[in-house]
């Protein structure tokens, strides 16, 4: 490594030294031309400069001997002094100019021919001068030649010096654009030196770095995979030469380090021989202890074998587990290879079961219920082992290969009692593994297996039997559950029961009663008397009828079908209606049972006897005109009666008949509301018509004058006319009726808000308090003499209440006993829609009302509906505009048909263009005559079609008086109008419907 | 001709009409009550030779006003009573014989029939005036 820098920092200096010189060269270069260009400029304007110089004095030059000749000629003294003055300035001039020269000896000598010739010019001034003052003109005109050669002498000096100038100047614009030229060129001549400098350093660097460190780098991949490596050594000390010894250095070191490795691998190769012998030596010792430490446990190993097999005599709790786990133990610990539990059978000593079997071929396993033979039968009868040696079976072969012989040992089984039960056969195959002193320790083992056997049979009978116990406790529970649900579900019936029950046995003795019971009668407690019911029955019902005494006979078997029907004052003081009845029952336990019933028939009997009350107040009122009619009738047919009384009598008779036929009539109609099936119609009209057109009725009847106040525009309501009227006549008629000798009576409408109200006032009997809840019930008349001469059915205001209630409205009344009453009916108002720009759906179909509703909302147009053609014209004739569709049915629940809403709105001027369609069909099939019903399911059009229809329809502008009609038969059509007094102007028949052009009626 | 004097108490005026036409063309002197409580008064002021009854009249029943004859202690405490009724029920005519009616005529009736039922209560009684 060499002091002073590295490689990298001397080739960094050494750059930075080449690039500073080469900048200051170029820099010095460039300066030294700019400087030589700057000289050339000063000069250039210094002999500009001169130049104007020159060319200035020879302005004043000339001016000065223009003035002065001026002077000359005119004798003017103010041109001798412009000539002074220009002279002066020349001068001057000159002498600056002179002192501005640098110029060479030859243009200093032309300069100073100049100053002398300008000056002698000068210096004849002062002559000439006085010449002219002295006007000898002789003189100056021979000074004049003089002059005048010098004054042209001076002018060549100067065009020659100024000649001189421009020479000059023109030199050093030509060397200064040499200069100039060079300027430019000089430093691209600088760049490509530049440039070619740059490219030999780059060879240089590659040359001293780049190679070396290439070589190296193979150098170390070589050396790391462990070939010894010398590199070329640099001459020059730098860091890559440095880097190179390195490496040299370093491939040495690594060659000498691998050698001493090898030599000290090779002297532990010789240490581990060494190792080794001695290894083998402690193998042999280890293998010697082996042995001995083998024989030692052995022994230790039996001793656990059995161990192991004593602790799994017990803790099993299956019988075959137990088996399973013991005797494959014993055969382990005995050093047996097969073995075989025999036992006895309990039932029969022949028969002997093989209970289990190890090691031993499938087959050989003894068959179930065979007798003994052989060694088997001899160790059940010796009741001590029996060992007998045999050949193995060819199948035994298969399993035990490679022994000839085997031994079978039969051990016998005996219980507690030292019965024997069976036997246990081991087998040893190679009959030397059995040693002698084993023999007395298999025997024991044995022993305890027996008796081990025999506790497990003792436990496994234990569980068994707590195991049936256990599952019988389960269905037990089962059961009790169950019996505990129907025992419930039983409860629940009989509380449920609208009868109440008591049970009791043939002494008396309660044993069961349910809740209905106790509702009515005092409690009954499970083991009460029965004669205690009895004695209640007897001091609580309403009529004696010694009940205790009756159901004593009943039970002691007198009447077995004894029913009885007694009432009875309950406990809380309300009468209850029984009916009794008892059943005799064969218990469990085969005794008689009875059974009470009691039947509550209270609401029975409530009903039973408003029937009767019912049938008793018709018959009533139905007999007592029929008398009257029969008992005249009989007197005219029998007697003779005189014409005037006969008169009077057939009077009585109509009269009366017209009160039966009333009655009936208002009972009749009565039942038909009541029973939901009266039909109403339900079109607005004016309640002012109905309430006016009953009072003019009744004004004057009776003596009677009825004062009618009614608002004075239309009272709308919506309901059936006819039913509003018969409540008004009612209402009336029960005012002039019940007001004797009161003669005012009055009816009137009052603006109740959302209804209006009708009221009828009389001043006559009034109503007494005790009445008043009674008022609108059937055949209620005040009870009072007064009032039975009125007559009446007392069915008036029933029906009133009624047809209000149907109607959406109510009616009630108020009085004052003597005073009078005031009977009101109030009824919801009708609001009258506006039909304005609608499409207006006449149909009392709802539904279909709602199909078609639907179908036109889909096209955003404000639908109406309406049920009537009441409704319809009512609303049109109260409309500020017209509709813009009229969708119509011709049947409507109104009184009024379809053609009629047509007609007026054909007939109004506003109107008169709306587009109809008419929805019912009339072009009708032959025999429709017979079906009138049909008439109103028939419908010609599709929904859809008629929305196409209408849309049509209402796009085709106003012009239009169109009917559109369903059908093809004009005559039909002509025919239909013609009925309903419409008159076609013009028809066109088209594929599905005929449209028609309609007058309507004039208004 | 007996004038015999006999009490109506009848509610409907048709059937007053009917009773009074008819006994009195038989020359019997016919007093008239419109309710119970009027028949009653009538009862009380005046002895009658026979007394004919409506069952159901405001006030007090044909029932109650027999009733109440029977053990009032008036001069028409024994006389005969015909009740009226258009109640047929075997229930109300018990009613009446434990009331004390003496006959029992229900609605409708014949004038006829009635008459010759009064005709036979009275047949044993004389007038007592």
């Amino acid at each position: 490594m060499q002091a002073g820098g590295g490689l990298a920092r001397r080739i960094a200096r050494w750059t930075i030294v080449i690039f500073l010189i080469f900048g200051l060269i170029v820099f010095a270069v460039e300066w030294m031309f700019k400087q030589q260009v700057s000289q050339i400029t000063d000069q250039i304007n210094y002999h500009l400069d001169q130049q104007n110089r020159l060319q200035k004095m020879g302005e004043d030059y000339r001016s000065t001997v223009s003035n002065f000749r001026a002077y000359l000629a005119y004798d003017r003294d103010d041109f001798l002094t412009a000539a002074r003055t220009d002279r002066d300035q020349f001068r001057s001039e000159l002498e600056d100019y002179r002192a501005r020269s640098n110029h060479s000896t030859s243009m200093a000598a032309q300069l100073d021919s100049l100053v002398r010739q300008s000056e002698e010019y000068f210096s004849y001034f002062p002559a000439i001068q006085q010449m002219k003052q002295e006007d000898n003109q002789a003189e100056i005109e021979r000074l004049s030649g003089t002059t005048t050669v010098l004054v042209s002498a001076v002018n060549e000096e100067m065009e020659q010096m100024i000649t001189n100038e421009r020479d000059e100047v023109t030199m050093l614009m030509q060397k200064s654009q040499q200069l100039n030229s060079l300027v430019l060129f000089i430093p691209l001549v600088f760049i490509l030196l530049g440039l070619i400098a740059a490219l030999l350093l780059i060879r240089y660097l590659r040359e001293l770095i780049v190679k070396p460190v290439i070589q190296m780098e193979s150098a170390v991949r070589r050396i790391s995979q462990g070939e010894h490596i010398q590199l070329d050594h640099r001459p020059n000390g730098d860091e890559i030469g440095g880097l190179m010894d390195g490496i040299n250095h370093m491939s040495d070191q690594l060659q000498e380090r691998h050698q001493e490795l090898e030599k000290h691998l090779r002297h532990m190769a010789e240490q581990h021989d060494e190792l080794e012998a001695q290894n083998e030596e402690i193998l042999v010792q280890q293998h010697e202890q082996e042995v001995i430490l083998a024989k030692l446990t052995d022994r230790e190993r039996q001793l656990q074998l059995i161990n192991s097999y004593q602790e799994k005599l017990t803790g099993f709790t299956t019988m075959s587990e137990f088996l399973e786990n013991s005797l494959r133990a014993l055969l382990q610990a005995t050093y047996h290879d097969a073995l075989m539990l025999v036992i006895q059978s309990e039932q029969e000593a022949s028969v002997f079961h093989t209970i289990h079997a190890i090691g031993w071929p499938g087959y050989m396993e003894q068959p179930d219920g065979t007798g003994l033979f052989g060694p088997a039968l001899q160790v059940m009868e010796e009741k001590r082992p029996v060992v007998r040696s045999r050949v193995l079976s060819g199948e035994e072969r298969g399993i035990h290969l490679g022994y000839e012989r085997a031994d079978d040992h039969y051990y016998p089984l005996c219980d507690d009692q030292m019965r024997i039960i069976g036997f246990l056969l081991l087998t040893s195959y190679g009959s030397a593994a059995v040693q002698i002193h084993d023999k007395m320790l298999t025997e024991g083992l044995i022993n305890q297996f027996g008796m081990a056997y025999q506790a497990q049979l003792a436990g496994e009978e234990r569980l068994k039997q707590s195991i049936r116990l256990e599952e019988l406790n389960a269905e037990l529970e089962v059961e009790k559950l169950m019996i505990r649900q129907q025992r419930d579900a039983i409860q629940e019936i009989i509380d449920s029961l609208h009868e109440g029950l008591v049970l009791c046995d043939r002494e008396g003795t309660v044993s069961f009663s349910n809740e209905q019971v106790s509702r009515v009668l005092p409690d009954l407690r499970t083991g009460a008397s029965i004669m205690a019911l009895g004695d209640y029955l007897d001091t609580h019902s309403v009529h004696a009828e010694n009940l205790g005494a009756q159901i004593q006979q009943a039970i002691e078997g007198a009447a077995n079908d004894w029913k009885t029907q007694f009432s009875l004052r309950g406990r809380d003081g309300s009468v209850y209606y029984l009916e009794l009845y008892i059943n005799t029952i064969t218990g469990a336990d085969m005794k008689d049972y009875y059974l009470l019933v009691f039947r509550d028939r209270t609401e029975e009997e409530q009903a039973d006897q408003m029937k009767n009350e019912f049938v008793s107040i018709v018959s009533h009122e139905l007999r007592t005109p029929l008398a009257s009619i029969l008992g005249f009738v009989e007197i005219l047919l029998h007697r003779e009666v005189k014409p005037e009384k006969s008169r009077k009598y057939m009077e009585t008779i109509h009269r009366e008949a017209n009160r039966l036929s009333n009655l009936i009539s208002d009972f009749l109609d009565l039942q038909r509301m009541e029973s939901g099936k009266q039909n109403y119609t339900r079109v607005p009209f004016d309640l002012r018509q109905v309430v006016h057109d009953v009072a003019r009725q009744w004004d004057g009847k009776q003596e009677h004058h009825i004062q009618i106040q009614l608002p004075e525009s239309a009272c709308f309501v919506e309901g059936d006319t006819d039913r509003i009227t018969q409540v008004m006549h009612n209402l009336i008629s029960n005012a002039v009726k019940y007001s004797p000798g009161q003669p005012q009576i009055d009816v009137r409408i009052i603006d109740g808000g959302a209804d209006w109200i009708a009221e009828v006032q009389d001043y006559g009997l009034g109503i007494p308090d005790e009445a008043r809840d009674k008022m609108f019930g059937k055949f209620y008349r005040v009870d009072n003499s007064d009032r039975r001469q009125i007559g009446g059915t007392g069915l008036g205001l029933a029906i009133v209440r009624e047809i209000v209630r149907d109607l959406g409205g109510e009616v009630y009344f108020d009085s004052r006993l003597g005073e009078g009453s005031t009977f009101a009916v109030r009824l919801p108002k009708f609001l009258v829609p506006q039909l304005d720009n609608k499409v207006v759906i006449i149909e009392d179909d709802d539904n279909l009302s709602g199909l078609i509703r639907a179908t036109f909302e889909e096209q955003q147009y404000d639908i109406l509906s309406l049920n009537t053609a009441e409704a319809a014209i009512l609303s049109l004739e109260r409309s500020e505009k017209p509709p813009l569709l009229c969708i119509v049915d011709i049947q409507l629940s109104g009184s009024r048909s379809g053609w009629d809403f047509i007609s007026i709105l054909k007939g109004r001027e506003a109107s008169r263009h709306v587009p109809v369609i008419v929805s019912s069909a009339l072009d009708q099939p032959g025999d429709f005559a017979e079906k009138p019903n049909e008439k109103y399911l028939q419908k010609p059009f599709t929904v859809e079609r008629m929305k196409e229809l209408g849309i049509a329809l209402i796009q085709r502008g106003t012009h239009t008086t169109d009917v559109v009609i369903a059908g093809h038969n004009e005559q039909v059509i002509q025919s239909a109008l013609k009925k309903n007094g419409l008159h076609a102007v013009q028809m066109q028949v088209n594929e599905d419907f005929i449209s028609v052009d309609l007058l309507g009626e004039e208004d | 001709m007996s004038s015999f004097e006999i009490l109506i108490a009848e509610d409907e005026p048709a059937l007053r009409f009917l009773l009074l036409e008819t006994l009195e063309d038989e020359g019997y002197k016919v007093t008239e009550a419109e309710d119970g409580g009027l028949a009653k008064e009538k009862l009380a002021e005046q002895s009658y030779d026979l007394i004919i009854l409506d069952y159901m009249m405001p006030e007090a029943t044909g029932i109650e006003v027999c009733e109440w004859l029977r053990g009032s202690g008036s001069v028409n405490e024994d006389k005969p009573i015909i009740l009226l009724t258009a109640k047929a029920q075997e229930k109300d005519r018990m009613r009446a014989e434990q009331a004390g009616v003496t006959l029992y005529i229900s609605k409708p009736f014949s004038p006829l029939q009635l008459l010759d039922a009064v005709e036979e209560l009275l047949s044993g009684t004389q007038r007592d005036n």
